[in-house]
């Protein structure tokens, strides 16, 4: 039997730039969509998996206008928040607060990075929730050819998942396409995946070299600097002689792999990430 | 405040109390899990360096465990890879077990699966910073779920860790204070740290590169390249945080780390002595000022205290 995939666009992370240049967002969907050869898209993420900066950064204006694309379209959107500092945290919840209210009749899910915002999501909205990408810490390192080239069985479900999830209405999981395959036979029953592709994420951190750009020497390369967005101008792209794009984006180190195979599920959701490391400059 | 330091050399336990060791910390490396979960299959985060840093057995560290607790230290065991399979979690339970019968202090723990492990076992659990325990709420899930001490980020700021402790006093912290600085969160580095290559990192700092903006003429180019040279060749080559000590102190952090468990031991000494002088000197200070005047440096200081680059808290002195 053929595997469902249900096709999902990621705009967090690049947002700013779609609004931009595409000014509204019917045409950004359009387009993504025509790119990638697809016809539909039945959900978009925005907000950020990575940076609290980021997700601060986005305006309710760019906000409004995906959600008023998305009700003429009929496609659900889900948040995704980043792990905030401590001295963005509450920031953060007022930006989610106002983000929800701006998208209140397609916005039906959230996906969170951290205990801590499981938590609070859970207590304060009535969406269902997914685990982000940040939850799903299975090493990923293509240099070493031998361990990248097998079949991932994820080490995230275990017995405490299982509790974990009957104390949080937790209705998916976000994996990232770490190795050659990944196979999901152990997911818990009621779990949706998603599949982030065509990159993986491989390593990030709260010190954003970027952000760093326009900052004096003395005060360059610290934790959460307050940003002008400079992520959404500049790019790092790495060549190590290899077929994997690596890439700096923002605060992320990626590499890419579209051609990771999926088993072990008949149902999984494609949350393509629509960069272009070829034509991005 | 006390030094935790890392324990990789058995014959020289006294000379780190020596030079101010308050408390230890380490990893060991087991042929037999390498044997059941493979070569890749990590105990704790160094376990790819083999014996390079984890010298010790399991067997070993139990009479270490031992032979540092009759010295009236304390000593905790480290479980710090990123995460556990089911099975592999059955099979710490055994190590966990084993544990709770000696002296030991605490297992140091990545994740809530080896927290509901070491509560099970009945074993004191201290939070990695590879669980990513970046603000108080993240603080609190763990705090209800039995954490002894939470070891924080050291992409934090001094003030955040201020906000952190003050918000919930009742919890033991701990902070990054001398060596390997990182670039990147430890939490969500998720590229392999082995003898065959260098970690993600420097595999960065060493590849071929574009370096590309979207603005156009000759500065804003410049400016991203200029910026990402720094960034390659000058910043966290090493890491220092001696001089946030005084703001520590205050705060009234347990405990500040040494890392380095693959390092030499007369290297570790020495930055115990200078970390254990300057804590000493803070606990005198009247003022912030007054320690930032007194407070002793490295012998590295010509290189490493230069434009903040390789502080751990640089907002201590570059405001």
């Amino acid at each position: 039997m053929a595997m469902r995939q249900d096709y999902c666009l990621n705009f967090c992370e690049m947002i700013q730039n779609l609004y931009e240049k595409y000014v509204n967002f019917d045409d950004a969907i359009e387009h993504c969509l025509k790119e990638e050869g697809e016809e539909n898209c039945q959900r978009i993420y925005f907000g950020s998996s990575f940076c609290g900066q980021h997700f601060l950064h986005i305006t309710n204006k760019i906000v409004s206008s995906l959600a008023e694309a998305c009700m003429r379209k009929g496609i659900k959107l889900t948040l995704v928040i980043p792990t905030f500092s401590e001295r963005n945290l509450d920031r953060g919840k007022d930006k989610i607060k106002e983000f929800a209210a701006f998208c209140e009749n397609c916005l039906d899910e959230m996906t969170v990075n951290d205990f801590g915002m499981l938590d609070f999501v859970s207590k304060n909205y009535q969406v269902n929730l997914n685990l982000g990408r940040l939850f799903m810490k299975d090493y990923r390192d293509p240099r070493y050819e031998q361990y990248f080239h097998q079949i991932l069985a994820p080490k995230i479900f275990t017995g405490y998942l299982l509790n974990l999830l009957e104390q949080y209405p937790i209705t998916g999981m976000e994996f990232d396409p770490t190795h050659e395959g990944i196979d999901f036979s152990a997911k818990p029953e009621k779990i949706q995946i998603g599949i982030h592709l065509p990159y993986c994420y491989m390593t990030v951190g709260h010190i954003c070299e970027f952000a760093s750009i326009p900052v004096e020497l003395e005060k360059k390369f610290r934790p959460n600097i307050q940003c002008q967005n400079e992520c959404m101008k500049n790019l790092i792209r790495y060549h190590f002689d290899d077929e994997y794009k690596w890439m700096r984006l923002g605060k992320t180190i990626y590499f890419w792999n579209k051609s990771c195979k999926i088993v072990g599920t008949d149902q999984i959701r494609v949350i393509y990430f629509p960069y272009k490391w070829e034509v991005a400059q | 405040m006390k030094v935790l330091v890392p324990l990789n050399n058995r014959e020289h336990i006294d000379d780190y109390l020596k030079a101010g060791a308050g408390e230890f910390y380490i990893g060991f490396y087991d042929k037999a899990w390498v044997e059941r979960f493979g070569d890749y299959a990590d105990i704790n985060r160094l376990t790819g360096y083999k014996e390079d840093a984890n010298p010790f057995d399991f067997d070993t560290i139990l009479e270490i465990i031992e032979e540092v607790k009759n010295k009236g230290i304390m000593i905790y065991v480290t479980f710090n890879s990123s995460m556990y399979s089911g099975e592999q979690l059955e099979f710490i339970r055994q190590y966990f077990t084993r544990l709770q019968k000696t002296r030991v202090d605490g297992v140091i723990v990545s994740c809530m699966e080896l927290m509901e492990l070491a509560r099970e076992t009945g074993v004191a659990a201290v939070v990695s910073t590879i669980s990513g325990v970046y603000n108080s709420d993240i603080v609190k899930f763990y705090k209800e779920r039995g954490a002894k001490r939470i070891i924080l980020p050291r992409d934090l700021l001094v003030e955040e860790i201020g906000t952190i402790s003050a918000a919930l006093p009742d919890m033991e912290y701990e902070v990054f204070m001398m060596r390997n600085g990182c670039s990147f969160s430890d939490s969500n580095c998720l590229g392999l740290h082995r003898q065959e290559m260098c970690a993600i990192c420097s595999s960065l700092r060493n590849s071929k590169k574009e370096v590309l903006t979207n603005e156009k003429g000759f500065q804003p180019l410049h400016n991203t390249e200029w910026n990402n040279f720094i960034y390659n060749h000058f910043f966290h080559q090493d890491a220092c945080g001696l001089c946030a000590l005084y703001q520590f102190v205050k705060m009234g952090i347990a405990a500040c780390k040494i890392v380095g468990r693959s390092d030499e031991w007369e290297a570790i000494c020495h930055d115990i002595a200078f970390v254990k002088k300057n804590i000493d000197i803070a606990e005198k200070c009247e003022s912030e000022e007054e320690f930032l005047e007194e407070m002793a440096f490295p012998n590295s200081r010509k290189a490493i205290c230069k434009m903040g680059l390789s502080c751990y808290y640089p907002e201590i002195r570059f405001q």
